[in-house]
């Protein structure tokens, strides 16, 4: 699995399409706010913190379903930074903000490389193996 | 004709990206150089009055030429001299101007379709215009697309715009840094410095 973060509008998503034109793999899956049913092919998931948002469960259950559904299968999971702007108003949002936070981490600890994007350069900040 | 060089230097709000920014144009033995400042900010309260002198106090050790220009970049251009040192603080301020421009008439720019996609082009043409005369030129921007999105149409828009115009800076640029805590992170360029 790999990860591509960084903040919003940063080229996140340009980076990935460039990535898969120059590997080949032109047949891919785009899976947006949603989860990719448990199956082998390869995904992009993406916006991933909308489904959070409107996921009505426990944060273990969202966990969980997540890390099903990203294992066992080539993916690249895109995910936007939102962890960084003023403490919200809302407690709901800073409940997702929280939430989002520990999905993140437990999504990055199990990708063997992550990509951090900043206005389009990509820096490998997590290798497996290095 | 060799293009000046360009810096991007974006980084959240009291990280020290303008005393960077100084501190690069600043360096070095030729006294003679025109440092030219390109201010965007526009004092609407008190508060950002006490923010835009405190500015004006830190570049007052050198010998700065002020450009008030808070939106148009392309105004500046009759004012640029083979060999300037510029700085244009910040590009946050400026394209907060130019998607309200109008905003008195009902109409910003914001609401109207294709009005900023020709103001980029405007920006991306005079930034190109100053580097043919400038040495350097440094853009200075905010970190702001770390967060949530926000719930307000407009916000929305300003990120999209924010990120999209520093993707293309970025990718003009000769250096590009992020600052943290008055430490330069180089993303691009460290090389040039």
């Amino acid at each position: 699995m790999r990860v591509v973060i960084g903040g919003a509008y940063n080229g996140k998503r340009a980076y990935v399409k460039k990535w898969l034109v120059e590997e080949g793999k032109t047949d891919v899956e785009w899976i947006s706010g949603k989860l990719p049913s448990v199956g082998h092919q390869m995904v992009i998931v993406t916006d991933l913190e909308k489904w959070l948002e409107n996921f009505e469960g426990d944060e273990e259950v969202a966990n969980k379903l997540v890390m099903r559904a990203l294992e066992n299968r080539e993916c690249i999971v895109i995910l936007t930074d939102i962890s960084r702007g003023i403490v919200p108003i809302e407690p709901e949002m800073r409940a997702l903000r929280d939430r989002c936070g520990r999905l993140y981490q437990n999504i990055i600890q199990a990708a063997d490389e992550v990509i951090q994007i900043w206005y389009g350069i990509p820096k490998i900040i997590k290798k497996r193996g290095e | 004709m060799v293009r000046g060089k360009l810096t991007f230097i974006s980084g959240g709000v009291r990280s020290g990206k303008s005393a960077y920014a100084e501190s690069l144009l600043t360096a070095g033995d030729d006294c003679n150089r025109r440092l030219i400042y390109i201010a965007s900010g526009v004092p609407t309260d008190a508060e950002m009055k006490t923010r835009i002198e405190k500015h004006q106090q830190d570049r007052a050790d050198f010998n700065w030429q002020t450009i008030e220009q808070p939106m148009n970049l392309s105004e500046v251009l009759p004012f640029i001299q083979q060999g300037d040192y510029i700085l244009w603080d910040c590009m946050t301020t400026w394209l907060a101007n130019e998607l309200y421009e109008g905003w008195e008439t009902g109409m910003p720019c914001i609401h109207q379709p294709n009005c900023m996609e020709k103001k980029e082009l405007a920006l991306l043409d005079s930034i190109q215009q100053i580097l043919g005369k400038a040495t350097h030129f440094i853009i200075v921007s905010n970190e702001v697309l770390h967060d949530l999105p926000s719930k307000y149409d407009e916000t929305e828009i300003y990120r999209k715009w924010l990120g999209l115009l520093h993707q293309k800076v970025v990718g003009m640029a000769d250096i590009a840094i992020e600052m943290e805590g008055g430490i330069p992170i180089y993303w691009k360029g460290e090389e040039a410095r």
